[in-house]
């Protein structure tokens, strides 16, 4: 009997709902998964072809033809104002030829090149440089820009992302402002790049994606963004983007994306759908022929064959080529020297305890600073949402006297404060119940408290980037706040306070020391300038310790006898010196990987015993003490491993006949 | 293969394709909100010159995600076996205790718990409570979010929450009012 597909109808469906779901499983699963994109126009990997050596603090890549411009603001070290890079034969293994741009840019954070050859430079000082092939200067966006941190063309238009406008600003050929997109929706814009048809991917590196701004026919930007990927280290999802490009194949868009934390090249489809990566994590420091470490720039070549990746962590670039096969895993490392910590800029000391942030984690290292080497006793947080957990950690200080250490995250906008409960008169333990929320403030609020300084209508959300306390008023203190330029004077409950704005030439204020006699001093890398507060209040501005000239001061602290101490991430060595016109200053170690050596000095803090200096390209940090203003070595360490006496090579080190120690040593506290 | 067949073939395959589109719809991985808390709020295009002043363009993550309770709970009554701490700052008096007595072993359980403020003043109706459980040793939290209800002034009630394993845990309650969070809490050991 046959029987009409009316009736089969009924009949055939539950019969064959189930089999085809059970067939259709495997590809929900993959799909569900968020990651494989079935697309073959995409790369799948890379090839190593050349590193570039030498190139300080690169940041940003761009192909101009056969060459590679890279910006390099901590090239300056050298006294020169020469920060963007032209590198040559950068396709073969010969050594690439190095020639300089004139620029004037304060801090070149960004390039990207037109197809007419005409370059753009964000200036992170606040403005973009525009250079013509004639070599015609212009400057766009000065007055409208606040700390420009992405750059792009746009056809004839620049695009550019602006971290602390939160926001792309899209301007004209002119520069006038045309449009401004990601108001409400971006948190750290970084790297972008634009599509033929006109829409933008932007790099959101606090909010672990990528967002896609579409432009319509007539190449009107959308002004609410779509986001792409989201937060963690499986195929397709981000940890810290800081930058994006774009390559059209047929039609098939493929992004490419410096996926910082991760340290990998990500290769996704339009979609944000997981294509691809390359580039393995470099496990331990200058590690490289192929091996990433916190890459922060990406740019493919015109012919869509060739990538270049700016690794401002390592110092150099790295050329690859592009390949339509995957990419091997490569577990060939050599764990005899694996990395055991990873410090960040941020620290805080105070009488017994020492705080450090590990940026893999988000996790804050708290140390008994009493002890050579100190011990690890505890973490706090670790990344997350919730009280108790961080998003982008941007402070950390240990308050005097009772122990409490303070946290400022600039993701939650909240600045937290934990009560440490241990008995100090017993030798320390690893014991994770030390640290013990005990408040957590939101900053957004706080504003509202504060007095305005004159001159000032309003007050951004402070995004604090440093906390001290004056030992001599405990009852208060110190919030840098790099949002508003300024120094927060407030009470330990956040109630009220006072804002006292920092001189008009700071750009980027980065780190606070209080000397004993109330004097105070904020680094700023982007003007190269220490700014110094007398204890009447009136501010002056340090360019040069003695004849030394600050390259790019990331960190300020004071030694026991009030003299200066400056850290130099372009010159990787501190400098110590009178703060006055006439007094002398000296240099005090130079590049390396071994002691009194240092790789992108950071922030420094006073301990027990000495200034500690994180040297955060060489995971670690170095103590410095020995009293009277000598400032010299006396401690090398990272989790786990300590040196307490120089190893050969070091710098003013023992003869090669004296054994090392690496061993671990308690002293007496 | 007859006429009818072939085209009781394709029926299939279109069926099939169709389900398959329509099972495949949702299961697309882009998001459109971001997964952080308060990010979303977006403002159109404009050309507009930069002010400082704080604004929606300016808005940042809060910490504490739907952190005032939505819901209410019936009214009930601590009982004396309710455990009694100070919060960190000494701001707030909280009492808990598990509803039906006793902590279950690894199974779901709702908590009961009172906030009085030590100044002697009413908790404010609009502040922000969040209940957490956490293993620092193990560097992990609750596998569950609880809900929380409140059940009259300073009195709420927290459900489903889950000590998942033996060892000890920080128990915490946070409270929120006046944009500043206080956290008490606890350690619970389960054996």
């Amino acid at each position: 009997m046959r029987v009409g597909f009316p009736v089969m109808l009924p009949i055939m469906l539950p019969v064959m709902l189930p089999v085809m779901l059970l067939m259709m499983l495997p590809v929900m699963l993959v799909s569900a998964h968020c990651a494989i994109a079935a697309t073959d126009d995409c790369p799948r990997g890379a090839r190593h072809l050349v590193t570039i050596p030498g190139v300080y603090g690169a940041c940003a890549v761009a192909f101009d033809g056969e060459s590679i411009l890279v910006c390099a603001p901590e090239q300056v070290s050298d006294g020169s104002e020469r920060q963007v890079v032209r590198a040559l034969a950068v396709s073969g293994r010969a050594e690439p030829q190095l020639t300089f741009l004139p620029t004037g840019a304060g801090y070149a954070a960004d390039i990207d090149v037109a197809a007419d050859g005409t370059v753009a430079i964000a200036d992170a000082a606040g403005s973009v440089r525009v250079i013509a092939r004639d070599g015609s200067l212009r400057v766009i966006g000065e007055g409208t820009l606040e700390s420009p941190s992405g750059v792009c063309w746009r056809g004839s238009e620049l695009a550019v992302s602006d971290r602390r406008l939160r926001a792309v600003v899209v301007f004209s050929g002119e520069g006038v402002e045309i449009a401004r997109v990601g108001l409400g929706q971006l948190g750290d814009p970084q790297g972008l790049a634009a599509t033929a048809d006109g829409s933008l991917f932007v790099a959101d590196r606090l909010y672990d994606r990528i967002w896609h701004f579409a432009a319509d026919t007539n190449r009107h930007l959308a002004g609410v963004g779509r986001a792409l990927c989201e937060k963690g280290a499986n195929p397709g999802q981000l940890r810290s983007p800081c930058d994006v490009a774009v390559l059209d194949r047929g039609g098939q868009r493929c992004l490419v994306v410096a996926d910082e934390l991760n340290h990998r090249i990500q290769i996704l489809d339009g979609d944000g759908r997981f294509v691809g990566f390359f580039g393995m994590h470099a496990l331990i420091p200058r590690q490289g022929e192929g091996r990433i470490h916190y890459p922060r720039s990406v740019a493919i070549d015109a012919k869509g064959k060739t990538v270049a990746v700016a690794e401002a962590f390592e110092d150099r670039v790295q050329v690859f080529a592009l390949q339509s096969a995957a990419n091997e895993i490569d577990a060939s490392v050599g764990m005899s020297e694996f990395i055991t910590s990873h410090f960040g800029s941020e620290v805080g000391c105070a009488a017994d305890l020492l705080a450090l942030l590990d940026v893999e984690t988000l996790g804050v290292a708290l140390l008994d600073a009493r002890t050579t080497p100190p011990i690890h006793m505890a973490i706090i947080g670790g990344s997350g949402a919730l009280p108790n957990r961080f998003g982008d950690v941007s402070a950390i200080a240990v308050e005097p006297v009772c122990g409490r250490v303070w946290i400022a995250d600039s993701a939650r906008a909240r600045l937290d404060v934990f009560n440490t409960v241990w008995d100090r008169a017993k030798p320390p333990i690893v014991d994770m119940f030390i640290p013990q929320l005990a408040r957590s403030m939101d900053l957004g609020a706080f504003v509202h408290r504060l007095t305005l300084p004159s001159g000032r209508t309003a007050l951004r959300v402070p995004s604090i980037v440093d906390i001290a306390f004056d030992t001599r008023d405990p009852t208060r203190v110190l919030l840098l706040d790099a949002a508003n330029r300024a120094i927060i004077n407030t009470d330990l409950r956040l109630q009220s306070g006072t804002v006292d704005l920092l001189p008009i030439a700071a750009r980027a204020p980065e780190e606070l020391a209080i000397a004993s006699d109330g004097r105070i001093a904020v680094a700023d890398s982007v003007a190269r300038v220490v700014f110094m507060r007398s204890a009447a209040g009136e501010w002056s501005t340090l360019a040069r310790l003695g004849d030394i000239a600050f390259a790019r001061p990331a960190g300020v602290g004071f030694d026991d006898t009030g003299a200066l101490v400056v850290s130099d991430c372009a010159r990787d060595a501190c400098i110590v010196g009178g703060a006055t016109a006439n007094a002398s200053a000296r240099l005090v170690g130079e590049r390396g990987i071994l002691d009194e050596q240092f790789f992108d000095p950071q922030a420094i803090v006073d301990s027990p015993k000495g200034l500690i200096v994180v040297d955060r390209g060489n995971h670690r940090f170095q103590r410095f003490g020995g009293g009277a203003g000598q400032f010299t070595w006396n401690l090398t360490g990272s989790m786990g491993r300590y040196y307490d006496r120089k190893r050969r090579g070091s710098p003013g080190a023992a003869p090669a006949s004296t054994p090392e120690t690496r061993v671990p040593k308690l002293e007496e506290s | 293969m007859t006429v009818d067949r072939i085209t009781r073939a394709r029926f299939a395959c279109v069926t099939c394709v169709a389900c398959a589109c329509v099972t495949l719809l949702p299961c697309g991985c882009d998001r459109a909100e971001p997964s952080k808390p308060g990010v979303g709020v977006v403002a159109p295009a404009t050309a507009v010159a930069p002010s400082l002043a704080p604004s929606s363009s300016q808005a940042i993550p809060q910490a504490i995600p739907q952190a005032v309770p939505q819901a209410a709970a019936p009214p009930f009554t601590m009982t004396a076996a309710a455990i009694e701490a100070r919060s960190a700052d000494g701001t707030y008096i909280v009492r808990w205790e598990p509803v039906g007595g006793s902590l279950p072993d690894a199974e779901p359980f709702d908590m009961r718990f009172e906030i009085k403020r030590a100044d002697g003043k009413p908790v404010a109706r609009t502040a922000g409570v969040i209940v957490d459980a956490e293993m620092p040793q193990h560097g992990h939290g609750m596998n569950l979010t609880p809900t929380i209800a409140r059940a009259g002034d300073g009195l709420y009630l927290a459900r489903g929450m889950l000590l998942h394993m033996p060892g000890r845990w920080v128990l915490s309650i946070d409270i929120e009012e006046d944009a500043i969070a206080e956290r008490t809490q606890w350690y619970v050991d389960v054996r």
